[in-house]
């Protein structure tokens, strides 16, 4: 902008992309002057601040307590992984959003209240254009201290010798900048719809809290409500229940990430590869995708979870996410010392290892492998229905803030 | 083309009627004071403008495009300093200027224009630590960039000292030479006669009157008072009054010493000079007591209320 810029090098192609933004989106000077605004503020770098202590905090506590995190294999992925899974995605989806809200709650509000909405809109900016600025802006100023976080905790991790697979944190700080930028523009949304300050952080917090801890009870009591009231089918009751809780945003993100995590595993179902090397009956593993949605049902640790009465946990492994319900019986017979194992498509008898002493059966079941997740329940359709959440809530925001007098 | 057209305007909030059918045109390049008590409406009007508010009923019409429709567009060709604005605090003056001269595509220099509104010293200060007159005066400059086609200005001298005030209506004068319409509010009306073309008067929601400053005063019953020196007043006083009476309108008011207060339009006064000289008598002074404009509004808005 000033003199002084021309000596940076690649400041010149810095400007040219600057000038091209200008040309090709009238929203972009009001997101460029909102983050310009916004970098100077002190409350943006104690925001960074706090999202490197929030991230490095809970690794270097265990790190003081335990010692580490014990052995790993040398590519990291156990340690990033657990890091991830028992650490970072609590921390993510619990404090997150409170932040987001606190960066987007006030962006339209305040213009509103203060005047200085009005020097925006006397330029040559349509209402739309001041919202998708303000929108974007903030998820840059968002953005920008999240990534200074968990740029600092990956050089932390490092430093400490906690071994750290890049790849797999890399994938985590890009679903988890989505999840950012997504709060982000529906606090911002819901600023554009609200005339004060005090207002937009009440519907905010009433979202969030809902959204945090009200949407898995809302899916479950309308898969109900249609199963016992409307008489729909087993399937489509199901459908409906995985369908709602993969639109709320928080669910949305906390699949894509597990779905990931397990993306980078031998074995998602170890219970099952123990049982396949054992019997060798020709029983493959659920893909990730599948995995990470049929886990949101409770059956998580135990696949032989008495959460779901068979009948819905069979719908859901079949006609949901495509896979096939297999039935295990094993039978021990101590006449002939044999064990028999069957499944609906297979029997194999071995001699017992050990003297058989009773004969006993006993009947278990298992989600495996079949043909894909249909791709509307697919990780992509997940990452839309996330970015769904800015479309619908800009398109809400819009229509109030087209109408109202200043 | 004319800069502003106003059909018809009617805006209602749940229990106030704000303007109450206001027609008004303003041509291109004239200079317009839109003038009226606290509460006339004349914010409201200059909001349904800029789009900040929507009308009731009526259309706004800004160089020739619909305010609501095309608020976009409007806005890449008229400078505008609101009413309750406020500045960004964290940014400084420079950079407050090369966003709206980024936002209109121009290239004007910010330097030159804060040095127009004499802020050039607190360019790189943050805008947060301003004084009121000083915000008053960066928007101001924000409003020059590009070299707009029409100023909307709404009260642009409250808040400022006298000296800022005088420094406002040069600038307006330099815009007008350049050749931009400038509309602007005011209900200090002593800042006003000094620069307008033209003035509105809005009262209660209407337009109650719309003319030269000139024109105004004359419309006002009482006009100007021309008061004349005699040389031989002992005299003349009786031949004065007879001309003065011959003519169809203005009349004697009053007699001073050697002086004789004639009341009469302001375009008349030539007029009853002449007469006055036709008649023999020897004028050694004579000069003119403007009613001002203060005493103009607060007759016609008396008028109003009365009425």
């Amino acid at each position: 902008m000033s003199g002084t810029d021309g000596s940076k090098p690649g400041s010149a192609q810095l400007r040219a992309a600057d000038r091209a933004l200008q040309g090709q989106f009238n929203w972009y000077p009001v997101a460029k002057k909102d983050f310009k605004d916004a970098i100077r503020s002190r409350g943006l770098w104690v925001l960074a601040a706090i999202f490197t202590i929030l991230f490095i905090a809970p690794v270097a506590i265990r790190i003081v307590d335990t010692g580490g995190f014990g052995p790993s294999p040398p590519d990291g992925g156990l340690a990033t992984r657990f890091i991830i899974e028992s650490i970072y995605l609590d921390l993510v989806t619990i404090v997150l959003p409170i932040i987001t809200i606190f960066v987007g709650a006030a962006a339209l509000t305040k213009e509103k209240t203060s005047g200085s909405l009005k020097l925006l809109l006397s330029l040559p900016f349509s209402r739309r254009s001041v919202l998708v600025g303000k929108v974007l802006g903030r998820c840059a100023v968002v953005a920008v201290p999240f990534f200074i976080a968990s740029s600092v905790t990956a050089v932390f991790m490092w430093a400490s010798d906690i071994p750290l697979n890049l790849e797999m944190y890399v994938f985590f700080m890009f679903y988890t900048l989505l999840f950012v930028v997504v709060m982000v523009a529906i606090a911002v949304s819901i600023s554009g719809a609200v005339s004060t300050t005090l207002r937009s952080l009440i519907v905010n917090a009433i979202f969030y809290i809902y959204i945090s801890f009200g949407w898995n009870s809302l899916a479950n009591e309308v898969g109900r409500f249609m199963f016992n009231e409307i008489g729909v089918s087993r399937s489509l009751r199901w459908h409906s229940v995985l369908f709602i809780k993969l639109a709320s945003p928080i669910q949305a993100y906390k699949t894509l990430v597990n779905s990931m995590l397990a993306s980078f595993s031998d074995s998602v179902q170890p219970q099952l590869q123990r049982f396949e090397n054992q019997w060798d009956l020709g029983l493959s593993q659920l893909s990730a995708q599948q995995y990470s949605r049929y886990n949101l049902f409770d059956v998580q640790g135990s696949l032989f979870s008495p959460a779901l009465p068979v009948a819905d946990k069979r719908t859901l492994c079949e006609n949901v996410i495509g896979a096939t319900y297999q039935n295990v019986t094993v039978m021990t017979n101590n006449q002939t010392n044999t064990v028999t194992v069957s499944t609906d498509t297979k029997t194999r008898t071995l001699d017992a290892a050990q003297n058989v002493t009773a004969n006993q059966t006993q009947m278990s079941s298992f989600c495996t492998g079949g043909s894909d997740l249909p791709f509307y329940l697919s990780d992509p359709a997940v990452a839309v229905f996330m970015l769904g959440w800015v479309g619908l809530t800009a398109a809400v925001s819009y229509y109030t803030f087209d109408l109202i007098d200043l | 083309m004319t800069a502003i057209e106003l059909d018809g305007l009617r805006k209602e909030y749940a229990d106030v009627v704000a303007l109450d059918g206001v027609d008004l045109t303003v041509e291109e390049g004239e200079v317009f004071g839109f003038l009226g008590p606290n509460g006339a409406g004349k914010s409201t009007t200059i909001n349904i403008l800029l789009d900040f508010v929507r009308p009731t009923a009526g259309s706004a019409k800004v160089l020739g495009r619909d305010a609501q429709k095309r608020s976009a567009d409007i806005g890449e060709r008229i400078g505008v300093l609101p009413e309750g604005y406020d500045v960004y605090e964290r940014l400084s003056a420079r950079e407050h200027l090369e966003f709206v001269i980024e936002s209109k595509n121009a290239d004007s220099d910010p330097v030159e224009l804060l040095e127009r509104v004499g802020l050039e010293d607190a360019i790189d200060r943050r805008a947060g630590g301003y004084s009121k007159g000083m915000k008053q005066r960066l928007v101001l400059a924000m409003a020059l960039v590009g070299e707009p086609d029409l100023l909307i200005l709404d009260e642009p001298t409250t808040g400022l000292d006298p000296n800022g005030a005088r420094e406002m209506r040069e600038l307006i004068r330099e815009e007008s030479e350049r050749g931009a319409t400038i509309f602007f509010s005011s209900h200090i009306l002593s800042q006003v006669d000094a620069v307008c073309d033209t003035v509105g008067i809005l009262q209660d929601g209407r337009l109650i009157a719309k003319d030269s400053v000139e024109g105004l005063r004359d419309a006002v019953q009482g006009g100007v008072t021309l008061w004349v020196t005699l040389a031989d007043p002992a005299g003349d006083v009786e031949t004065v009054r007879e001309a003065v009476d011959s003519l169809d309108g203005p009349s004697v008011t009053q007699t001073d010493g050697d002086r004789v207060a004639i009341n009469c339009k302001s375009t008349e006064k030539m007029t009853v000079l002449n007469a006055i000289e036709d008649a023999g008598v020897t004028v050694e002074n004579f000069e003119t007591e403007d009613q001002s404009l203060e005493e103009l509004f607060t007759a016609y808005t008396e008028q109003e209320v009365e009425a």
